[in-house]
């Protein structure tokens, strides 16, 4: 059975790092992703090395695509995992003309998910943007709730992070399980993946 | 000729993000509503759970307000559900309550039935209720009772938070931890508006004095329900109808010594009495009564298991 996750969050989450270095971690040695864009719909294999250089900011193919990246894993009956990298959710009202189509692919990509990460940078010190994810996380954990989609809150950078987990706790919603995590070390990739093949049923990881 | 193209709803929902006319919050926080107007709702069954409620609403004996309150309610919803449904603006259904009135005028039997109307009404996923104390939502340390109040709420989701004797939240003090539970049940009213509705119930008297002591909790309030004691006249007609459907029937004796009982009681306890409650507790000894009476018979006649006479009442310990 495939899964859908798709990875939500505001701009500078740490969204494409994490899609790349965790399907990396789940096995993947090359990314197969297709890229939704307004001009159409383009596929291609990178290697993880090449997906990072390109794809995050501020790389030359960092442009607020939705990206979905596939990831097999092995178990008695072959699954794919889908993990959706989602354009930004920017906070402008009213929103620039070029980011109202990534939105509405971002909103798409919410509605075909069965599973969906909502990511915060845990070093951020801006207030304003802390509310806006934390009213963005109450919108996406009643969407979830409504349409019995998974969903789980996780701090980014951690390894950023000196004593601030108490505070972003204290922004979310009192039914949201915050994990932490840091892209670049690695940590808490293992808790995330034990959660998520429990959550979609496999138990072997290629 | 101009052929007018039906869109799905939520491609509607996409146009007015491409048009400019929905920022990011408003578009997540709408998703789950246009999505919702595109899918075909089974509504057989909910037509049949809205009427088999409504039915069994004016079955109830009196409450005559509570009756015209719901009515307005039903009606309400169903002209908002139908301006969502044309693209008229909306105004938001706030569906939170306050229900005053002494024990045994129906406001637990009513927030069951609003729970199943909701329900029918596609206001509300499940419809049920989750009846609440003090005991279960405050608790004994710092913290505590904030989480035993969202799990409380938890439990209600996509139905009915029901906070009998609500008032006493507000009685003990400015230590107390009452204070912290009406804050953390006013925050999940904030954060989950549309998933659930709170009920808060209790004395006429100390309902108006708790809503006075916390100024913010009229406000969210806006339908505030009277429920009035019952009449003689209705008491006894709730006696026969409780008695006819457990097969049972009051002989005229019996009814006029229950009539009088009732009469006494009203007097005696004014502010006390517990209307229906006392009615039905009445019954359930009377019942243990007449069975005692009959045991001793060699034999018995239909009508004499079906009739309730004047010694069989239990009126002097109910």
């Amino acid at each position: 059975m495939n899964k859908n996750i798709a990875v939500v969050g505001a701009a500078k989450e740490g969204k494409t790092l994490f899609c790349i270095n965790f399907a990396e971690f789940m096995g993947a040695r090359s990314l197969c992703y297709t890229e939704r864009s307004p001009s159409g719909i383009g596929r291609g294999v990178v290697s993880p090395a090449t997906a990072r250089e390109l794809m995050v900011d501020p790389g030359p193919r960092c442009n607020g695509v939705v990206r979905s990246f596939a990831v097999n894993l092995l178990q008695r009956q072959p699954q794919r995992l889908a993990l959706v990298d989602t354009a930004s959710l920017k906070e402008q009202s009213p929103l620039p003309h070029a980011e109202r189509k990534k939105l509405v692919a971002t909103l798409q990509a919410l509605r075909e998910a069965d599973i969906i990460l909502h990511l915060l940078d845990l070093a951020c010190n801006d207030p304003a943007r802390i509310d806006f994810s934390s009213e963005a996380n109450r919108f996406l954990s009643s969407y979830c709730l409504r349409h019995g989609k998974q969903y789980l809150v996780i701090g980014t950078k951690c390894d950023l992070l000196n004593g601030r987990k108490g505070m972003i706790r204290h922004f979310f919603s009192p039914d949201s399980k915050p994990l932490f995590i840091s892209s670049t070390t690695r940590e808490g990739f293992a808790q995330l993946r034990h959660l998520l093949l429990s959550k979609s049923g496999c138990f072997m990881v290629q | 000729m101009n052929v007018i193209r039906y869109q799905p709803p939520v491609e509607q929902l996409w146009k007015k993000i491409e048009r400019g006319e929905m920022a990011t919050l408003a578009a997540l926080e709408n998703l789950s509503e246009w999505e919702a107007r595109g899918r075909p709702k089974n509504n057989a069954n909910h037509n049949t759970i809205l009427t088999a409620s409504m039915w069994e609403l004016n079955r109830l004996v009196g409450l005559g307000e509570v009756k015209r309150v719901v009515e307005e309610i039903k009606a309400y919803i169903e002209i908002q559900q139908k301006r969502s449904y044309h693209n008229l603006r909306c105004n938001p259904v706030t569906l939170h309550m306050v229900f005053k009135g002494n024990p045994g005028t129906g406001k637990t039997t009513v927030s069951r039935l609003l729970g199943r109307l909701f329900k029918g009404m596609g206001v509300l996923p499940q419809g049920h209720l989750v009846e609440v104390e003090r005991a279960d939502l405050v608790g004994e340390y710092i913290g505590h009772t904030a989480q035993r109040t969202r799990e409380q709420i938890r439990k209600a989701m996509g139905g009915v938070l029901f906070v009998d004797e609500a008032y006493s939240l507000g009685r003990g003090g400015e230590k107390d931890f009452g204070k912290e539970a009406i804050d953390c049940l006013v925050k999940g009213m904030e954060d989950y508006r549309n998933e659930f509705v709170l009920v808060l119930a209790g004395y006429r008297q100390e309902m108006d004095y708790f809503m006075r002591l916390n100024p913010g909790l009229n406000s969210r309030f806006p339908i505030q329900i009277d429920f009035p004691d019952y009449t003689i006249k209705e008491l006894m007609e709730i006696a026969v109808i409780m008695a006819t459907e457990h097969h049972y029937r009051f002989s005229p004796e019996a009814k006029q010594a229950l009539r009088k009982y009732l009469k006494e009681q009203m007097a005696i306890n004014a502010y006390n009495f517990s209307n229906a409650r006392l009615v039905r507790n009445i019954l359930e000894k009377t019942v243990r009564r007449q069975a005692l009476r009959l045991s001793n018979r060699m034999e018995v006649t239909r009508e004499e298991l079906i009739t309730i006479e004047e010694y069989d009442l239990a009126v002097e310990q109910a």
